[in-house]
């Protein structure tokens, strides 16, 4: 019954049976995983080496002021498993640096960090463990999302550029929008419909209210 | 040639627009046309920029040959 709105739209078995990573949970990672455990997916592995901060609370959904100083991965943790008890939570409290290692396997990688190093070193694990990677990032109003199966080379160069501001602006809106592309992404990839953004990247600016879809 | 600029994110904040008309010469390089847009407007001097023609990433050397291009910063935020 929990999932009778969304049958006619995924594979609820596929998703089931899957385990998604997210690495990061703040501003977009907190989102993707609050959509992908309400869909119904099987495992969630959370990384993140964070506490909750007041600074986080304009944008980071599973977080409120009572969490202030606790781990971040497991504030999502106990959210996810109120939202939805069925999905599976591994939280690793771990930062993505090169000697990060996943020993789990894993279906999907969801990119949700705040920096480029982290972000190459994850997209460098999914190469090696042939997974996709689904890229997302945020500045302002706006948004990136890939889903990466073969233009690593290039979506790296774009990352590696992306450093220059550590603390950018963020809405909570726009950290929304990005991670609901990412979490559908997910979505249509593990039900094995639709069209993917695959080696596609899409930029949604809100302040314009201009897409771009640019090929890789 | 005239082209179609359109900026997106923060470059478009910081020229106070989301687009506008730029004269190039024909078999213009992305490089080249990142270095005039540098040189036209000195705020985006030190501004890392990637560039779509066609709906399509556009590495420096490229030779731009659409009237429409798009100017966008590489982020990195969650």
């Amino acid at each position: 019954m929990r999932y009778i709105r969304q049958s006619a739209l995924v594979n609820q078995d596929s998703l089931k049976k899957a385990t998604v990573m997210i690495a990061g949970m703040g501003g977009l990672g907190g989102f993707v995983a609050l959509y992908l455990a309400q869909a119904g997916i099987g495992k969630l592995i959370i990384v993140d080496h964070d506490f909750v901060e007041m600074s986080n609370l304009n944008r980071q959904i599973l977080y409120t002021i009572k969490d202030l100083g606790r781990k971040k991965v497991d504030v999502a943790t106990t959210k996810l498993k109120e939202i939805n008890p069925d999905v599976t939570v591994v939280p690793l409290f771990k930062k993505i640096d090169k000697n990060f290692e996943i020993s789990e396997n894993v279906d999907v990688i969801v990119d949700c960090l705040d920096n480029s190093e982290s972000r190459i070193n994850i997209l460098n694990i999914s190469r090696k463990l042939h997974v996709p990677y689904v890229f997302g990032a945020v500045e302002g109003y706006m948004g990136m999302v890939s889903f990466v199966s073969n233009a690593h080379e290039k979506i790296k160069k774009i990352i590696k550029k992306g450093s220059r501001i550590s603390s950018p602006q963020v809405l909570g809106a726009t950290a929304g929008m990005t991670a609901a592309i990412q979490a559908l992404e997910v979505t249509k990839y593990l039900s094995n419909n639709g069209d993917l953004l695959e080696d596609r990247l899409v930029i949604y600016d809100a302040f314009s209210t201009n897409f771009e879809v640019i090929s890789l | 040639m005239k082209i179609r600029v359109k900026y997106f994110g923060r470059l478009a904040v910081e020229l106070g627009k989301y687009s506008e008309l730029i004269d190039l010469e024909e078999n213009c390089t992305v490089e080249q046309f990142l270095n005039i847009l540098r040189e036209k407007h000195p705020v985006l001097k030190n501004e890392e920029i990637e560039v779509s023609v066609n709906g399509h990433y556009a590495p420096p050397e490229m030779v731009i040959n659409s009237h429409e291009i798009s100017v966008y910063p590489p982020i990195s935020g969650d």
